[in-house]
């Protein structure tokens, strides 16, 4: 029996006094009892899949990027860490933008040491809210 | 209701049926459905339990669904304390946060038991509300277990305490702590009498969960077939069933003597087709067998009636 199938979704906030970092992600699966228990990143089990169905950025005020980085080594002293997707807000054209593609962005699990996180940057420094949906999959 | 030819025209639908093969003359024959969208095996149909490490099945037919329109129970979450004790993927130990939340990088140190819920408190066993003793051989609970998150993996023991998975015979014992032995996100499995299962999770994500658990579950009042024909034509596929192979690799006698205990009998080896008449004989002598082991009316697990499909 392979069951091995489920969306769920993170949420973010930046901070407001930086103009680039990472997020902190919230959802409603995650336990979260303190800031630093928060994860910066989700590691993707070996023989899995983690698949970005939907990303959701708000920032009425400045222009905000959502950069989704992935590392093949989150356990390394340094990680290094490759973007493999970026969403631009410009509030010239929209205060919100909202990318829900019939093809989900993929980022496997080769070891089990990979890692995917969400970063911001902004033009200035600005409070923006991000959401996106999640899935991880298992190939049969 | 045996195999129907269906016109080249019906092979696109999939609403009733499951199963489709062409005989030997070529034609599409299409199979009835034995199980429902839960998975769950329908009434008057079979179940097949096998288990690896005796290279037995049992077939039970089921000859009623108790918890019909009832399937799902919403357990809550996995019955996790507050600090209880894990294993890390990562090396030593670590705790779980909370109840019903699993720590990051960790597996289950020791085996788990559902226990009743509360509101089911009147359940057989106090500490496992799945346990049935032999007396209640007529019934028999077929589980599909969904866990949330389903990237959590999740294992069986059974009994509780013997893992179960193996790697080149008895080597290498795998597990939800090891690279392989483990499914993620539930398990499918038939609930003996008489016998604890233990159940073991992973979270190899560096997330720790809220977990919930969900069962999709049927109470079914069995018999199993007391004409050797019907026990051939089951096992050999020509009466279409639902199989499912217990996570058995090492045969521990408490699960072998469960079985004798509730059925008189540990399950019936398989044959080939060419082996039919060996195959016929043998199960004959099973049955009879099994039937003076348990004895009395409770013999009557047995149906004792030629099944007509």
């Amino acid at each position: 029996m392979s069951i091995m199938s489920e969306i769920f979704t993170v949420e973010g906030t930046t901070d407001g006094s930086s103009a680039t970092d990472d997020f902190l992600l919230y959802s409603d699966a995650f336990y979260t009892n303190a800031v630093s228990t928060t994860p910066l990143y989700i590691r993707i089990p070996a023989g899995t899949k983690l698949k970005i169905w939907s990303r959701r950025v708000n920032c009425p005020t400045q222009n905000t990027e959502l950069v989704i980085n992935y590392t093949h080594d989150v356990t390394a002293a340094v990680p290094t860490w490759v973007e493999v997707n970026r969403d631009i807000q410009d509030v010239s054209v929209e205060t919100s933008f909202d990318k829900e593609k019939r093809r989900p962005i993929v980022l496997r699990g080769f070891t089990g040491k990979e890692a995917v996180k969400f970063t911001w940057n902004q033009s200035a420094a600005a409070v923006a809210y991000f959401n996106a949906e999640l899935e991880f999959a298992e190939d049969e | 209701m045996g195999p129907r030819v269906l016109p080249n025209s019906l092979i696109i639908e999939r609403t009733y049926i499951d199963v489709r093969e062409r005989n030997q003359e070529g034609d599409i024959v299409a199979y009835p459905k034995v199980t429902d969208k839960y998975g769950l095996v329908e009434n008057n149909n079979y179940l097949v339990v096998f288990v690896p490490a005796s290279e037995k099945a049992i077939p039970f037919k089921v000859l009623a669904r108790q918890n019909y329109g009832g399937e799902v129970l919403n357990y809550g979450a996995l019955p996790i304390t507050a600090s209880e004790v894990w294993g890390s993927y990562d090396g030593g130990t670590t705790t779980a946060p909370a109840a019903g939340v699993t720590p990051g990088r960790a597996y289950t140190s020791t085996a788990k038991s559902f226990t009743p819920l509360s509101d089911m408190s009147n359940a057989y066993d106090s500490g496992d509300m799945w346990y049935l003793p032999y007396d209640y051989r007529e019934r028999l609970f077929h589980i599909r277990m969904k866990v949330t998150p389903s990237v959590l993996r999740c294992g069986m023991q059974i009994p509780k305490g013997a893992a179960q998975q193996r790697f080149q015979k008895d080597r290498v014992i795998l597990g939800v702590d090891k690279s392989a032995g483990f499914e993620r996100g539930g398990l499918e499995y038939v609930q003996f009498p008489e016998i604890h299962y233990g159940f073991t999770f992973g979270n190899d994500t560096n997330i720790e969960w809220y977990t919930n658990v969900k069962f999709l579950y049927g109470e079914y009042k069995i018999g199993i077939p007391a004409d050797p024909d019907v026990v051939f034509n089951v096992l050999d596929g020509r009466i279409n069933s639902h199989w499912v192979t217990m996570p058995v690799s090492t045969y521990d006698a408490t699960l072998r003597v469960a079985l004798e205990k509730s059925y008189g009998f540990d399950g019936f080896e398989l044959y080939s087709p060419e082996e039919r008449a060996e195959a016929l004989v043998a199960y004959k002598k099973t049955i009879e067998r099994a039937k003076r082991n348990i004895g009395g009316d409770a013999g009557n697990i047995f149906i004792t009636k030629k099944v007509v499909r």
